[in-house]
């Protein structure tokens, strides 16, 4: 009698033990960490607005200065959900992260990038994060935050920002010195290719690995709107046609012009904010929506990480069905995580930019960055 | 001992056990789904320093950027016409099968300014709006709102909203403004609710 109670408790506690194993087994989707906000590296403008001698053609920012120039990249604090328990206290945006970087590309065999973080909190203060160089030259990733794995690797904002990261945010936005172009290697443009920040979920912790794997199963595509006033059209010479931007989008002005003086209209897609773990995406079904269809000449790509050139780029097409004036990408674009999106399209004389459309999905969720 | 008597009370007891476990269970579980469940609103804050020019004067406005907040100077009897972008940045942490965002969900949309000369008065006018598919490019708009030359004056647009929609497709949208007077555009911020809970 003794030994049966013994063997239903065993089978109990061997019951209990399973359970447990299998919650504890479960997928952990229901935690979230923290956003990832990426940007593409076009997105950094010059504090003054006229200034030359840097070109965004390829989603990149490229410097061709003869000097070190200042840049300012903006982070729109979008795409981040509340948590319920925030709900109706709206004090849940703060500057708390677990991962801060930029890409760049340092060309200049003697000049680095000098880079930090700016927030602009709520109650009109601002405060700055340490600064940090590029070494040598090349692709490099400058980290600014970093909450290594394990503990390891820790990287804190460092500079007044560490203590008032926890104060309510407005704006968030990195501030670089870019190095000039190196005389001695006209070629070669340093550019900043994209910048992107791990934001902390709620008033939640906020100690976790940033490449923490958390995506939902119910993480799916989401659709992405291009408003036409996010695009930039590059250096307007007189020698091109001229693109202006009104309140239906950017028109080429101009009536006439030979096909190679087309403006080209740059747009850098805002892409999904990410659930705690920065992982490659796939455009698909993008549609950009022009007046004059038939005379669309527009692709979609990204900077690459290494070269800072245009790369992988997908063309548009009519192929009938949606709006009238819908062109359609004609394939999937996949884009790696240390680059963003960027739509490229060239305005025939009279053409009219609406606005574009994409969907963007989670691929590779589990899989290391 | 009544033999089932003893099962009973054994079979009663493993019930309870299973009956905790499992609500353990679906506690911790329905903990988790609380922070799964975006119900919240989405606060867009949009990096005012992205306004640019817009019109036809667009290429001589003359913008500089400090830190965040975005100058624009405006030269004497002349007109600047400035946009600023709202970027809808989805979240792909959950289901979002259609639209970033469900424009009847737009709980308010506020840009702060400041002018930047002395006097007061009038220094200009901005406006929300939203060109969508009609489907040929139709245009909502906010209403037109007067923006004053004192420290930081807050323009707002609330519900219920003129433009309030719901198509499928949206193309050019933002604030726009036209400014007499030099100005600093210091931040720019939408709320919208969350499509799933409305």
């Amino acid at each position: 009698m003794k030994r049966h109670k013994q063997c239903s408790v065993h089978k109990l506690l061997g019951l209990i033990c399973f359970l447990l194993g299998s919650v504890s087994a479960a997928p952990s989707f229901a935690v979230h960490g923290a956003w990832f906000l990426s940007e593409a590296g076009m997105n950094c403008n010059t504090l003054i607005a006229a200034e030359t001698g840097y070109e965004k053609f390829d989603g990149a920012t490229k410097i061709t200065t003869s000097y070190p120039t200042r840049f300012v990249c903006p982070i729109a604090l979008a795409g981040r959900q509340t948590p319920s328990e925030d709900y109706h206290s709206r004090t849940h945006l703060s500057a708390r992260s677990r991962y801060a970087a930029i890409n760049v590309i340092d060309n200049h065999a003697l000049q680095d990038f000098h880079c930090q973080a700016i927030a602009k909190f709520k109650d009109g203060s601002e405060s700055f994060s340490a600064q940090v160089s590029s070494q040598g030259t090349g692709p490099q990733t400058l980290i600014l935050r970093l909450n290594g794995l394990n503990g390891s690797q820790n990287k804190e904002w460092g500079g007044d920002l560490q203590n008032n990261q926890h104060k309510e945010l407005e704006a968030l936005s990195y501030f670089c010195v870019a190095p000039a172009q190196d005389e001695n290697n006209w070629f070669a443009s340093s550019a900043i290719i994209q910048y992107s920040v791990a934001l902390c979920y709620g008033s939640g912790q906020c100690t976790g690995p940033f490449n923490e794997a958390r995506d939902g199963s119910d993480a799916r595509e989401a659709t992405v709107s291009v408003s036409a006033n996010e695009c930039y059209v590059p250096h307007q010479l007189s020698s091109v046609g001229r693109a202006q931007l009104h309140i239906y989008g950017w028109k080429n002005i101009e009536q006439n012009g030979s096909n190679l003086s087309w403006p080209s209209v740059l747009c850098p897609i805002s892409v999904p904010a990410q659930d705690s773990y920065p992982h490659r995406m796939l455009l698909s079904q993008g549609v950009v929506t022009l007046s004059d269809p038939q005379q669309a000449r527009c692709v979609v790509g990204y900077p690459g990480a290494q070269t800072g050139s245009f790369s992988d780029g997908v063309a548009f097409e009519q192929q009938g069905g949606g709006l009238p004036g819908d062109v359609f990408m004609n394939s999937v674009l996949s884009v790696p995580i240390d680059s963003s999106p960027v739509l490229k399209c060239d305005l025939a004389p009279g053409q009219n930019f609406y606005g574009a459309q994409f969907n963007i999905s989670r691929t590779e969720t589990n899989q290391a960055p | 001992m009544n033999p089932f008597k003893h099962e009973r009370a054994r079979v009663k007891t493993r019930l309870s056990i299973f009956a905790f476990i499992f609500s353990s269970i679906f506690t911790a579980q329905s903990q988790a789904d609380g922070e799964h469940t975006f119900n919240g609103d989405n606060i867009i804050n949009v990096p005012d320093n992205l306004c640019r020019g817009a019109g036809e004067n667009s290429l001589n406005v003359s913008k500089v950027i400090s830190g965040n907040p975005a100058k624009f100077f405006v030269a004497d009897n002349q007109v600047v016409r400035v946009q600023c972008p709202l970027p809808m940045r989805a979240a792909n942490g959950y289901q979002r099968s259609h639209n970033a965002y469900n424009l009847n969900n737009i709980k308010e949309i506020s840009i702060v300014t400041q002018g930047l000369e002395s006097g007061s008065g009038i220094i200009g006018i901005c406006e929300a709006f939203f060109s969508y598919a009609l489907p040929y490019v139709g245009l909502a708009q906010g209403g037109r709102r007067v923006v004053s030359n004192r420290q930081l004056h807050t323009t707002t647009w609330s519900e219920p909203f003129t433009f309030a929609t719901n198509k499928t497709r949206i193309f050019n949208y933002g604030v726009e403004c036209e400014f007499h007077s030099d100005v600093e555009v210091m931040s720019l911020q939408m709320i919208i609710g969350d499509e799933e809970h409305h």
